[in-house]
């Protein structure tokens, strides 16, 4: 019955992410986003191992994919708070703990058609416009990108959901999310960067306080993962984190880039689930008056 | 009647003188017998002419028998002698009870400066039991006469380039009974050419002389290179060929014509493995290039250079220019073709070229056909409309509120 209960609640919140309209236009723009780095990138990249995987602009998804999780987790209790819904939820037989774990199950489902529509749809325009080759290595390393690039989006709407969970007001959610993506999403490398300069006057890419500081940002695990480099972010450290270049370099096996990266994976899996754990236990300790 | 039987008397008369009259080819009551099948010729002055002499034991005479040969008389300044498989002898033992011939040779070798007229030399072969032999023999001094040594080229005029080598093939033909030595050398070329002999089977070793058996010929090469600032026109290389022992001999013209209008032959080529392929947009293939040095230089500082083309990029995997090519060398370069992207389908060619401090070579084309994959279409139609259908069940399934 419990568990009925929150797929319930994730329907309800799938069905409410599914008609919002600005949902809708942020979903359109994104995969266009995707589409035209990609379709770009292929005129460009002539060097990699693998001309589809180096077309992938893995530099776009990992600055913007957050801004889905964002959307779909900053109001996410907050919303139900202020309209007072919450208050008529919990007078059914239901607990917090289904409200949350179905919003946050919700919001992954949407999050994963998100992520799969978006690449499926960018890459399969690719290969119907270019004409190129597609073998069963990169359609393999395709399939891991899309989970590590969903692992690596829900660790923000993790974070939206506990800020959510946290603050009475959804600007104010809004307001500290996008902070938290500025900070950790796009500019942690550039912060780092100067302060590390001004502070040391080290501006050399490779030593070992950076490398330790940079994994504390998401940003950093997704891009070592899949290309090898310690930093995406907009200004960072634009140095390559291991002789391997991620998962999208073909001339090592995936088992061997899974080894490889084995602790950036782990964080990008791990990250997500304490935040939910947090978010969840924060919730069930939230006074939900309005 | 008496008259008849007079005329027979008189006849065999005759007839006795006749016999009686006659040279003493040989002696049949002389242990030896001389058999000489030919008694004259005709020879150039300077050169040398043979005479065969068979020498034969008597008949019935089953005892060991000799013969001293010698020459009795000849002209002043000639040279005459009997020579027996090479050597020169001066007499000859045949063994008992053992009928036995022997051929032996008389050379003979009149001056260079001889007028030309009929000479006899005499040649006594005195055996050891009966009377000595002689015999004559006539040489007729002709300075119009043919040398028995002969050249030739089948392919007398050739055409170049300034300062490209050419190979004259050309065959020496002794028509002598006996091994001749020759000396080869250039009796004309234009100033500033050079003109070398090379011996035919690996076309490397200079020769300056051949020695040519019996009846015999053998092929050289005339290696003529001409000069670089040489004009258009045909020049004349006149080879001469001369007898060691008497300094007669024949000459061969030989016409090299210039013209600098003529396609130069390159020293460095290139072959590449491929010259058609077919990629896919976003695809690479390598092929291998062989860059040889067909001259006879050696060439520095050679590289493979290509021509860049829209949409294709070209990587050479090598480490810079060859230092060195030698003449015959030949290397082989891997070259990577990657078609970009977003090519679109089309059939462009790739220039390559081999160039070198001393030479460069003709360009090569290889022919790229860009075809899209239709697998890769396929996939791509079948992604979008797993999305899509991933889509729509999502909204159907969780879309109402």
């Amino acid at each position: 019955m419990k568990g009925r209960n929150v797929f319930v609640i994730a329907q309800k919140e799938v069905a409410d992410h599914l008609q919002d309209t600005g949902f809708l236009v942020l979903l359109a723009i994104y995969t266009i986003i995707i589409f035209s780095s990609t379709y770009m990138s292929g005129s460009f990249v002539h060097q990699e191992s693998s001309m589809l995987l180096g077309s992938i602009n893995v530099k776009m998804i990992a600055m913007f994919a957050p801004l889905i999780g964002i959307v779909l987790g900053f109001d996410a209790v907050v919303r139900e708070q202020k309209s007072g819904s919450l208050n008529v939820l919990l007078t059914h037989p239901l607990f917090r703990d289904n409200i949350i774990a179905g919003k946050l199950l919700g919001s992954m489902l949407v999050l994963a058609a998100i992520i799969i529509f978006s690449v499926f749809v960018s890459i399969g325009t690719l290969l119907i416009f270019y004409g190129v080759e597609i073998g069963y290595t990169e359609i393999i390393r395709i399939f891991v990108f899309t989970i590590l690039t969903f692992f690596y989006v829900s660790i923000f709407l993790g974070a939206a959901v506990l800020i959510s969970t946290m603050v009475k007001d959804g600007t104010d959610s809004l307001t500290y999310n996008v902070v938290v993506w500025l900070f950790i999403g796009i500019l942690f490398g550039a912060i780092l960067k100067t302060a590390i300069a001004i502070l040391t006057g080290d501006i050399s890419n490779e030593s070992v306080l950076i490398t330790q500081l940079l994994n504390m940002a998401p940003i950093h695990h997704f891009a070592e993962a899949v290309v090898g480099r310690i930093d995406l972010g907009f200004g960072g450290f634009n140095s390559a984190g291991s002789v391997i270049g991620g998962i999208f370099d073909t001339e090592y096996t995936l088992t061997q880039c899974l080894i490889e990266f084995k602790m950036n994976i782990v964080v990008l899996v791990v990250t997500p689930a304490i935040l939910f754990i947090i978010a969840f236990i924060a919730f069930l300790r939230k006074d939900i008056t309005l | 009647m008496f008259i008849k039987q007079n005329f027979k008397k008189l006849g065999i008369a005759l007839i006795l003188i006749i016999l009686l009259t006659l040279p003493p080819a040989s002696a049949d009551w002389s242990s030896v017998t001389v058999i000489t099948s030919i008694t004259g010729k005709v020879v150039l002055p300077g050169d040398t002419v043979e005479f065969p002499i068979t020498i034969e034991k008597g008949h019935n005479n089953s005892d060991e028998a000799w013969c001293s040969l010698s020459i009795k008389d000849k002209s002043d300044g000639w040279s005459a002698g009997f020579y027996n498989d090479g050597d020169q002898v001066t007499g000859l033992t045949f063994p008992e009870d053992k009928n036995s011939s022997k051929k032996i040779t008389l050379r003979v070798k009149p001056p260079i400066n001889t007028p030309n007229g009929a000479y006899a030399i005499w040649a006594d072969f005195k055996p050891d039991d009966g009377d000595t032999i002689s015999q004559e023999f006539v040489v007729n001094v002709d300075s119009e006469a043919v040398l028995d040594l002969d050249i030739y080229s089948d392919m007398p005029g050739l055409e170049t380039r300034p300062n490209d080598p050419v190979e004259f093939y050309v065959t020496l033909e002794n028509d002598y009974d006996h091994r001749v030595t020759a000396s080869i050398n250039v009796a004309e070329k234009p100033d500033s050419w050079d003109v070398e002999f090379l011996e035919e089977g690996n076309g490397k070793y200079r020769i300056t002389k051949t020695s040519i058996a019996a009846n015999d010929k053998q092929n050289f090469i005339v290696k003529v290179r001409p000069s670089t600032n040489v004009s258009d026109g045909t020049y004349p290389v006149i080879v001469d060929v001369a007898l060691e022992n008497s300094q007669i001999g024949v000459s061969q013209q030989l016409d090299l014509t210039i013209n600098r209008g003529i396609e130069e032959e390159k020293m460095l080529t290139i072959f590449p493995e491929s010259k058609s392929i077919n990629l896919n947009p976003g695809s690479s293939r390598e092929i291998v290039v062989n860059l040889r040095n067909s001259g006879d230089r050696t060439l520095n500082n050679v590289e493979l250079k290509i021509q860049g083309v829209s949409g294709i990029t070209t990587f050479v995997r090598s480490f810079g220019a060859i230092d060195e090519l030698e003449p015959g060398e030949s290397r082989e370069i891997p070259v990577e073709i990657k078609v970009r992207a977003d090519a679109s389908p089309d059939t462009k060619e790739i220039l390559m070229r081999a160039v070198s401090d001393e030479a460069e070579s003709e360009d090569e084309r290889v022919e790229v056909s860009v075809v899209k994959s239709s697998s890769g279409g396929f996939i791509g139609i079948g992604m979008i409309i797993g999305a899509l259908l991933l889509l729509v069940f999502i909204v159907s399934k969780f879309g109402r509120r």
